[in-house]
Formats: structure tokens, C-alpha cells, sequence
């Protein structure tokens, strides 16, 4: 684990307001675990980078095909099409694509460049209880990265909080967890077998991962999204709500309803979403399933 | 607070607000009255002819109280309306007056035949007589040229406006009366020597001047109280009876006294403000610190058990929405930089007191759930370490509530401005802001503006040895082909130059400009509500306020010479990815056919996204100018001192640019608010473009700055983001950051409300520093609000 350790980041968000308490910075990993259905953020599941392509954007001029050493880019109809296998996402035709219709998805930081940046917005953090909020695709899965930037971050007394799905066995990834200072842990389900099918794995080791947490008394705050049709099983969100309420150190429960912002994303990176786009959560509905944790006596919001 | 009002008080607030709701009217009354005097008094001293006009003005302009209402005193003839002020400019109305109801930018109902003729004669008597004549006529025409172009909305009376840009002491009024007032002047006029002396004689004069303009607002009180008592006794509604006979009690008493209530101070107040727009239309006067000098009366009222918070609410709404029924009316030149139908008569809120502590009371939040009624002009919020958090909490929701309409400025940054042009701390914490984002501590200070330097053409023109390609002349001096360039420091070298010729140039604008109102137009009641005017027996416009005077220019499009400057930097003289030839050809062509360089500048770092490569070359160019414009002082003595602002001034400066290094193409408008990064650029996010701001030194701009940041409705939807939102804010002003305003709305209404304008009548949205009803611009500039700084993500 060195201070060199490189992370592979697709996105950076400053200012944001949601990811936990008060004013954060959010960071987004590239490689995930998991193959949710609904993902809304697909170019982070790849541990790879990933070159998007929008169509739209393409005006066909052709000077991309020149430009690409592993010859993976043709223009047919007059619209780039990307050949992914041959793709190694070097990044030249976006430097030279005006129209902005190609652009990697993923760049490589080291921790120190990373923590660089990331303090920038110290006077932001300390003024409003805010922090560095460190997501994905799935944190836990880039200890090499993430323990060292940690490390930085909490010599420079900055707050640190891990948005995780939990999916995680090793002792480094583990790490991850026990060393933060607020976790948004997603939940996805409480059937083993739908679970698996929605997500790709089992939530077995989630749960575990969730107790061990909360028996260390880690400030958590439970994410769940609310997908019709894959988990929002009104006996399942019942059972998930009694068994959250055995962990004492849940500060707040976030629900998450269901939403298409990341459709567009799933074409661009030659992916296919299989969730039907009409989906909503009437407001009702919402409100019944905040007041049932409200029930619980968790601290219900929806939304992050 | 939350104080909850009845349905009766709300139902009155609703009427005063759709009654305020009319279409805009010219009104030609202080233009006739004001001339008709003036033909009367020809050959006397003009202290005594301004004095007059105002008395004649205020003798005669048409009374009216409205339905329901509270407070009242019409600042014109008409609801909603908009004066005339020809002996200011006299060259444009009759020009213009056709096509007031049909011109794109601002209009108003069409205008009476009968009016237009009035308008014909008033403007036929000011012919070589008005403000700007007079300034014609000072400055050759040969030295004129940059006047415009380089500098746009250069003096006060080029645009029609007066010598209003100020903050009076409303305390003062509210302390004395006119009655006192007039006590200080004949103490004075007693303590003057023998009159046989000339210069005794003439001070003399002028305080004889002054106590007609303060009698002519007591005039306008009674005139009120009459109409009022007339009304009463034709009212059928025992309720409504009641009300105006207590406005009639009311104007008989104040302003001549000092008021015994709050309800008595607001009249006051508002009478006294009237008066002062009526002698100096314009950038009009601010209401300065009004949770401050109401404060005693409301504590007073309270502790004697007159009236309760409800009572107080009701008073503070009605105060507010009364302030909508005026506004400017500019030239279609003017009006394309200071768009918006309004009067910018500032309430300040919050702040300092004289010691140091915070100056939040419950008036300050009352003003906050009144502005929530809607329809107000600017409310100002200071605020700084010491504000308490639940009050900014409130601060912010009432700006989410109007749609973003509040702006929020650090006192810290503010006070140390302040102190900087060497005011001492007691007057610095006394600050308030003027006109948009002016700060001004009433009574005590003159801190006037003079003028936009479109500092993007001044870089055009070091780019192409002096000439402006846009415009088609040579205008600055032979600086050498840019082709020809071989490192940094020569193009920047080039540029500052170019600013430099420029300079002295502006200062003579500016001061002559002051100087013409000092000549032909002092300002007696103003005089009267500053501190010192009537012991000095001498006006404001004649340097009575020395030594606490500035004179600033504001500088506009910092960021586009900082991103400009960062192109040049890197990608010709580090990179070496283009040659300065290569460049040119490029900005000359407007980018056509070199897409792919576009791109590349594009991707370079940009102001605003906390990029210390870049910032800190805007940071230079503010060093820069700022210091150049403070060698030469102003007019009486005044410092000099730069503002970062654009109000819309940035559409029409941009049509005079060519295509800029920083990937801005030719015609576009630059860089909005003055250091708020060019639209669209700032792409990381809130904490990123603020920290970039903030870094600026601000005591390169001391008379004010702007950050506009728009923001999705749904990133205030609940408490705690609204918390986070007054946390950010917090953070801004921690920094040094001196004023920020939030536009929150989303582009799909203001899509909405261009397609359906009928209803969106009431969409107030920030216009840079101030706020107008969004209909009511242009669709360019509809469309220049669409394309401004989005962060719906936060």
C-alpha cells in the first residue's frame, strides 16, 4: 500500500449536499461488485476504463478512425461506432473530438494527487460538519487506493464516510469499513436468491458485514432503493426494517426511490438496461414506507 | 419567528401585491413641474432653483391611496411608474417616447398624445441646458471616443440618472423631524458671520435652499393627510374608515415630527425616501439599515403593549410591496445594462453593530417572513461569523421562497473594505449596500459608481495593435502585432498598456460627470440627511463628505482576460501546441474551421473551478486595473476604487468583442456579475466556484462584486439542505468572499414563462445583482439567464 497506489476515478463531485453530514466532497471508484439491475451509475461496475460514446453528439467527421492507434473506432451512417474489444481507452480521440461525443469514462489518480484535491475544500468541511465521501462502483474494493488516502485525510482531520454495498470478505476491504467515519450502506433486499438475481451476489455476507458494523457502533446511515418489481416487496421491506432495527448504530435510513437519470448512461457504454423505464413510486407509496421505519423509530428521509 | 397572520391581514397583503401587479406607466408630472419651475426661476442661484422645483413637484404631483393600504405616497402620479427627468438628458425621450410600449428591452404603456407633448416642451426647454448637455459640451469631442465602447454606462447623467446612488441617514429623520432639521439649520445660519461677507452669504443661501426642500416633503405629507381625511369621510367600511383616518393623523404628524410609533416611523420613512427619489431619480437612494432604525420604535411599541408581531408583519409587508410602484426609466441603451423596471432602493438586513456585535433582532427576521410575500425590491443580508445560524436558516428559505431573490454579503470582507479607504470601525460596522451591491454606510460616506469598463474589448485591442476588428476603428495605441508576439509577458504587456492610455480617459468622464451635478444640480435634502452637510453649510455633490468619499469604476470581464490570459500561457508559450499566428488567425476567423483548437482551449483550466493556475491570473488582472484606476483620485478630493459588476451590462459590452483566447466567440456576452466565472464554465461544483471568488483579493474591489450561482429548487426542497445552503454561505463569507445570490429556479420554468409570459407575471428572477420580473426582459436576455451557471446535481 503505497502513497503512489493509483485509483481509477469516474466522476468528482464538489459541494455536494447529499453523502452525509454537512457539505462533502464525493469521489466516485471505478469497479464494482455487484451488477445491479437498476445501477444508475453502470460506467462504475467495470474495473476497467470504458470509453463512452453519445451518439447524438457525433457529427461523423471521421477523424477519430485516424486517430486511433488500435484502429477500434469506424464511422458507418456517419455516427462513430467503437469496437470494445479493441478499445484500450488511451483517451487520444477524446482530446481531438470537439463535439464531445467520445470522452473516457475513468481517470487514474495517485492518493497524493487525490488527497490534493480533496483538500481544497477543507474550509467548506469544517465550517459545516461535512467531509470526503468516497463511493463507486464500490469502495471497498480498492484498499490499495483507499486506506492510504484515508490515512491522509484523517491526519488532516478531515471527516471521511464510505458508501458501500457492503459486498466484502478481505481483511483490507474490511479495513475500509472499520476505519471510516460514517458508512451509507446500501440495502438491497432481504431474500438471499432474489437478491442474487436483482444484484449478481447473495446478501448473506452484507448482512454480516452490517452487524459487525454496528457492533462496533459505526454511525451508519441505511440507503434503500425502491425498485418496483425488485425490491419493493412489501414483506421484505417490513422484514428488513425489524432486522435494521436491531442494530443500534444506525443513524439515519434514506429511501431511494426508483429513478432513470442513469438510462442514458447504459447505451453510451454499449451496455443494456433491462429495467422497464416507466417504473415510478407513487408519492403515497413513498410516504407509507418512510412512516413504517418512522415506525421503527429510524430517522426516515426520502432521497439521499 | 413564525408569526402566523389572519386571513383578513393576508387577504390585505394579497390585494396590495395583484394592485401592484399593473403595467408599467411613464409619468410626465416631475418633468413638468420640475420645468414649469425652472421657467420661473430663471437667473436664480440653482441651489434655490432645485429647492423650488422640488417644492413645485411635490406641491403638485398627483395623490393617491389605494385599496387597503397602509402606507402611503406614490413616488409618481401614477401605481406603478416610472418619472421623466429631462433636465438630466434631454436627448432621447422625444426620440424614444413612440416606442416605449413596443421596444424590446423594458416597456411600458404606450404614452398619452397629451403626454407627448408635454414631453415635447420640457425636453424643448432642456435642449443645451441639461445635465449631459452641459457634460457634451465639457469634454471635446475628440477625447470622447472611448466613451461608450470602452467605458459604458459612464456618467450618471448619460443615463438619465441622478446623483441617487447613496445611503442617507433615514435614523436622522426618524430622530428629528423636520422640525429638528430645521432647528440645526437655523442654528447654523445663526452661527455664520455677517452675510455682508459673500461667502457667508452664499451658505446662507444654500440653507435656506435646504429648508424649502424639507418643507416641500412636509407639504407632500399633508397633501396625503388631507386626501386621507376626505376619503375617511366618504367610506362606508367602519374597518377601512378607521385606517385612513389614522394615515391621515398619521401624515399630519410625520415627517414634521418625530414619529411616536413604528407604524409612524415606517410613513416617515417612506415619505422622506419619496421626496429623495423626487430630487434624485436615478440608481435610486437606499433604504439602507432598516432593521436598524426601525428597531427602537418596534422595541418601544412592544414593551407598551401598542402592537404585536402580527401587527409589526403586516406593517413590514405593506412597507415592502409599497416600494415596487417605481422604477427608472432608461434609454434602450441604458436599459440593455441596467434591464429590470426597478429602483434598487436596497433594504439592508442583519449586519454589525457600532460594537462589534451581531446586529440580527427580531426585526431583522421579521423582514424575512415579510419579504416572503413577494413582490419586493432587494433585501440585502449581511452576514459573518457572528450571524446566528437559524436566522441565515430563515435568510435562505426566504430566498428559496422568492426564487434566489436575496443577497447575501460578508460583513468581515465588508468592514475591512471599509476601514481599507479609512473609515473608522464604529462608521465601517454602520455599512449598508447601496444601489446593487455598493457598500455605503448611511449618512457617513459617498460611495458613487461611474461607469463599466469592458475590459475584454481593451484585450481586443492588444491583440490587434490598437484597432477593434468589431468596431472598425483604431482606438488605443500601436501596441505591435500580436502575430508577432514571442512570449507571455509581451501579450500581457500589450494589454496593459492598452489599459493604461485608457485610464485618465475614464477619470475624466467620471469626474466631469460629478462635476456637472456639483455645477447644475446639488442635492439639498440629501445634503440634509447626511452627517455634516448642514454644519459645512455645503452639498454632497460640492465634496461635503470628505474625506469619506470614493468614486469607483467597475470592472467587467476579469474572467475572460484571467481564462484568456490561460490559453496564451499554456497552449502557445508552455505547450507550444499552437503559435501566436496560428492563434490569431483563428480569433479572426471566430474559430471557424478550428474546432479542434476550440476544444483544446475548452479543456483547459477555467476561473472558477478553484484552479490556482488560472485564478490567480484573474486575480492579476484585478491587481492590475484596480491599481492603475486608484493613481488618479476622483472629483473633491474622492478616492478612487474599482467594483467587479456587470448588472446586464455584460449583452451589450460582449456585441463590441471580437472571438477571445479563452474560446468565447465574437458578438457573445461576456463574463456576467464582474467575478462570477464566464456562464457555464465553472463545472466542480458550488464549493469550487466560491473558493475560486474567494481567493480574489477584495480589496481590489471595494465598492462591491457579485457571484451569481443558480440552483436547482430541488437542492433546497428541505430543512437540512437548506441548512447546508446557509452553511455554504457561511463558508463564502469565512473565506472573504463578499457577495453571493442564489437564482434558484429551474430552466424549465423560465422555458415556461417564455412561452406563457401571461403566466408568469410575478416570476422575479436575478438579473445579475438585482432582480426583475423575468417577463419583462428581452428574449435575449431571457435566454442569457437560461444559459447561466447551472448546478443541478448538488
Amino acid at each position: 500500500m503505497s502513497e503512489t497506489a493509483r485509483g481509477l476515478i469516474f466522476n468528482k463531485v464538489q459541494g455536494s449536499f447529499v453523502d452525509g453530514w454537512g457539505i462533502r466532497t464525493t469521489i466516485f471508484l471505478k469497479g464494482c461488485p455487484l451488477t445491479c439491475k437498476w445501477c444508475c451509475n453502470p460506467e462504475g461496475q467495470s474495473f476497467a476504463p470504458v470509453l463512452k460514446v453519445t451518439c447524438d453528439k457525433c457529427d461523423g467527421c471521421g477523424r477519430c478512425e485516424s486517430l486511433c492507434p488500435q484502429k477500434a473506432l469506424t464511422v458507418r451512417d456517419g455516427i462513430v461506432v467503437v469496437d470494445r474489444r479493441a478499445c484500450d481507452v488511451c483517451g487520444q480521440c477524446a482530446d481531438f473530438c470537439w463535439t464531445g461525443a467520445l470522452e473516457p469514462f475513468g481517470r487514474y489518480y495517485t492518493v497524493d494527487e487525490m488527497f490534493q484535491f480533496l483538500q481544497r475544500d477543507a474550509a467548506f468541511y469544517t465550517s459545516s460538519g461535512g467531509g470526503v465521501t468516497i463511493g463507486g462502483g464500490e469502495a471497498t474494493w480498492h484498499p490499495g487506493f483507499v486506506l492510504p488516502l484515508m490515512e491522509k485525510l484523517h491526519a488532516a482531520g478531515i471527516h471521511v464516510a464510505i458508501d458501500t454495498c457492503g459486498y466484502v470478505d478481505t481483511p483490507e476491504g474490511l479495513q475500509v469499513l472499520k476505519n471510516a467515519d460514517l458508512l451509507l450502506f446500501d440495502i438491497k433486499g432481504m431474500d438471499p436468491a432474489r437478491h442474487l438475481e436483482n444484484t449478481g451476489v447473495s446478501n448473506e455476507l452484507i448482512w454480516r458485514n452490517l452487524r459487525m458494523l454496528g457492533d462496533m457502533g459505526k454511525d451508519i446511515i441505511i440507503r434503500m432503493p425502491i425498485i418496483p418489481g425488485y425490491t419493493d416487496d412489501d414483506g421484505e421491506i417490513r422484514q428488513a426494517a425489524e432486522e435494521l432495527s436491531k442494530i443500534r448504530s444506525i443513524r439515519r435510513v434514506d429511501i431511494l426511490p426508483v429513478h432513470q437519470f442513469g438510462r442514458v448512461k447504459y447505451d453510451q457504454i454499449g451496455m443494456e438496461y433491462t429495467v422497464d423505464p416507466t417504473l415510478t413510486i407513487p408519492e403515497e407509496r413513498q410516504q407509507a414506507i418512510k412512516a413504517l421505519f418512522e415506525d421503527y423509530g429510524f430517522k426516515t428521509q426520502i432521497g439521499g | 419567528m413564525n408569526v402566523i397572520l389572519s386571513p383578513s391581514r393576508l387577504e390585505r397583503i394579497e390585494m396590495l401585491r395583484q394592485n401592484m401587479l399593473v403595467e408599467p406607466q411613464v409619468c410626465v408630472e416631475k418633468a413638468l413641474y420640475t420645468t414649469e419651475s425652472f421657467r420661473s426661476t430663471e437667473g436664480a442661484p440653482i441651489e434655490y432653483r432645485r429647492a423650488r422645483a422640488l417644492d413645485h413637484v411635490l406641491t403638485h404631483l398627483t395623490v393617491g391611496i389605494g385599496p387597503g393600504e397602509l402606507f402611503v405616497g406614490r413616488p409618481t402620479g401614477k401605481v406603478r411608474g416610472g418619472p421623466l427627468s429631462p433636465e438630466v438628458n434631454s436627448t432621447w425621450y422625444t426620440k424614444e417616447m413612440d416606442t416605449f410600449h413596443t421596444r424590446e428591452q423594458e416597456n411600458y404603456a404606450e404614452v398619452p398624445e397629451a403626454d407627448k407633448q408635454i414631453i415635447r416642451d420640457c425636453c424643448a426647454y432642456w435642449h443645451g441646458k441639461s445635465l449631459f448637455d452641459h457634460w457634451q459640451a465639457a469634454v471635446p469631442d475628440d477625447m470622447k471616443f472611448a466613451n461608450g465602447p470602452i467605458i459604458g454606462g459612464g456618467g450618471f447623467c448619460l443615463n438619465t440618472q441622478y446623483y441617487g446612488h447613496i445611503s442617507t441617514d433615514f435614523g436622522k429623520m426618524l430622530e428629528k423631524g423636520v422640525l429638528g432639521l430645521y432647528e440645526e439649520i437655523d442654528k447654523t445660519i445663526q452661527s455664520l458671520g455677517t452675510f455682508g461677507d459673500v461667502e457667508n452669504f452664499t451658505k446662507e443661501q444654500y440653507l435656506r435652499a435646504m429648508r424649502i426642500s424639507l418643507g416641500a416633503v412636509v407639504k407632500f405629507a399633508h397633501r396625503y393627510a388631507d386626501l386621507a381625511e376626505q376619503m375617511a369621510s366618504g367610506e362606508a367600511d367602519a374597518q377601512r374608515k378607521a385606517e385612513l383616518e389614522r394615515i391621515a393623523e398619521t401624515c399630519r404628524w410625520v415627517p414634521e415630527h418625530p414619529p411616536r410609533t413604528l407604524y409612524e416611523a415606517i410613513q416617515s420613512t417612506w415619505f422622506t425616501y419619496v421626496a429623495l427619489n423626487n430630487e434624485a431619480w436615478g440608481a435610486g437612494p437606499s433604504l439602507s439599515r432598516v432593521d436598524q432604525y426601525l428597531y427602537p420604535f418596534y422595541q418601544a411599541d412592544k414593551a407598551a403593549g401598542r402592537i404585536t408581531d402580527e401587527d409589526a408583519l403586516e406593517y413590514l409587508a405593506c412597507f415592502l410591496i409599497k416600494q415596487n410602484g417605481q422604477f427608472t426609466v432608461y434609454s434602450t441603451p441604458a436599459a440593455k445594462i441596467y434591464g429590470g423596471l426597478c429602483c434598487r432602493l436596497g433594504n439592508t438586513i442583519g449586519g454589525l453593530k457600532p460594537d462589534g456585535t451581531t446586529a440580527v433582532n427580531e426585526l431583522s427576521y421579521l423582514m424575512l417572513e415579510a419579504a416572503r410575500f413577494g413582490l419586493t425590491e432587494d433585501i440585502m443580508v449581511l452576514t459573518g461569523q457572528d450571524t446566528p445560524q437559524d436566522f441565515l436558516v430563515e435568510a435562505v428559505e426566504t430566498a428559496k421562497i422568492l426564487r434566489g431573490k436575496m443577497k447575501f454579503i460578508g460583513h468581515d470582507v465588508l468592514v475591512r473594505q471599509m476601514l481599507h479607504d479609512g473609515r473608522p470601525l464604529e462608521i465601517a460596522r454602520g455599512c449598508a449596500i447601496t444601489g446593487c451591491n455598493s457598500p455605503s454606510v448611511p449618512g457617513w460616506s459617498l460611495d458613487l459608481p461611474g461607469g463599466m469598463i469592458n475590459l475584454p474589448l481593451i484585450f481586443d485591442l492588444a491583440l490587434h495593435d490598437g484597432y477593434s476588428p468589431r468596431l472598425g476603428r483604431q482606438m488605443g495605441p500601436h501596441t505591435g502585432d500580436a502575430r508577432t508576439f514571442t512570449c507571455f509577458k509581451q501579450v500581457y504587456d500589450a494589454f496593459k498598456e492598452q489599459f493604461r492610455f485608457f485610464v485618465p480617459y475614464m477619470h475624466l468622464y467620471k469626474n466631469m460627470d460629478k462635476k456637472m451635478f456639483a455645477d447644475y444640480s446639488p442635492c439639498p435634502l440629501q445634503s440634509a440627511m447626511m452627517q455634516g452637510c448642514i454644519e459645512k453649510a455645503t452639498d454632497i455633490t460640492r465634496g461635503a463628505m470628505y474625506p469619506y468619499m470614493s468614486y469607483s469604476m467597475s470592472l467587467s470581464g476579469a474572467p475572460n482576460i484571467g481564462d484568456s490570459l490561460c490559453t496564451i500561457k499554456k497552449l502557445i508559450f508552455e505547450d507550444g501546441t499552437y503559435t501566436m499566428a496560428q492563434l490569431m488567425d483563428a480569433l479572426d476567423r471566430n474559430f471557424e474551421g478550428d474546432e479542434a483548437m476550440l476544444h483544446q482551449i475548452q479543456r483547459l483550466p477555467k476561473f472558477g473551478n478553484d484552479e490556482p493556475y488560472v485564478d490567480q491570473l484573474v486575480d492579476d488582472v484585478l491587481a492590475f486595473t484596480s491599481g492603475e484606476i486608484e493613481k488618479i483620485p476622483g472629483f473633491y478630493g474622492a478616492k478612487s476604487t474599482c467594483a467587479a459588476a456587470t448588472i446586464t451590462g455584460n449583452i451589450p459590452m460582449g456585441a463590441d468583442v471580437g472571438a477571445l483566447p479563452d474560446g468565447r466567440l465574437a458578438g457573445e456576452p461576456i463574463a456576467e456579475g464582474g467575478i462570477s466565472p464566464h456562464q457555464g464554465r465553472n463545472t466542480s461544483g458550488i464549493t469550487a466556484t466560491m473558493a475560486s471568488v474567494a481567493k480574489l483579493d477584495p480589496m481590489n474591489f471595494r465598492h462591491g462584486s457579485v457571484l451569481n450561482i443558480r440552483i436547482d429548487p430541488d437542492a433546497v426542497k428541505d430543512r437540512s439542505k437548506l441548512e447546508k445552503l446557509a452553511m455554504l454561505v457561511r463558508s463564502f463569507h469565512a473565506m472573504g468572499g463578499y457577495l453571493v445570490q442564489f437564482n434558484i429556479v429551474s430552466t424549465d420554468t423560465l422555458r415556461q414563462a417564455q412561452k406563457h409570459p401571461e403566466q408568469y407575471k410575478d416570476l422575479l428572477v436575478r438579473v445579475s445583482t438585482y432582480s426583475a420580473y423575468f417577463v419583462e426582459l428581452s428574449e435575449q436576455l431571457q435566454n442569457d439567464i437560461i444559459a447561466r451557471l447551472s448546478f443541478g446535481s448538488v
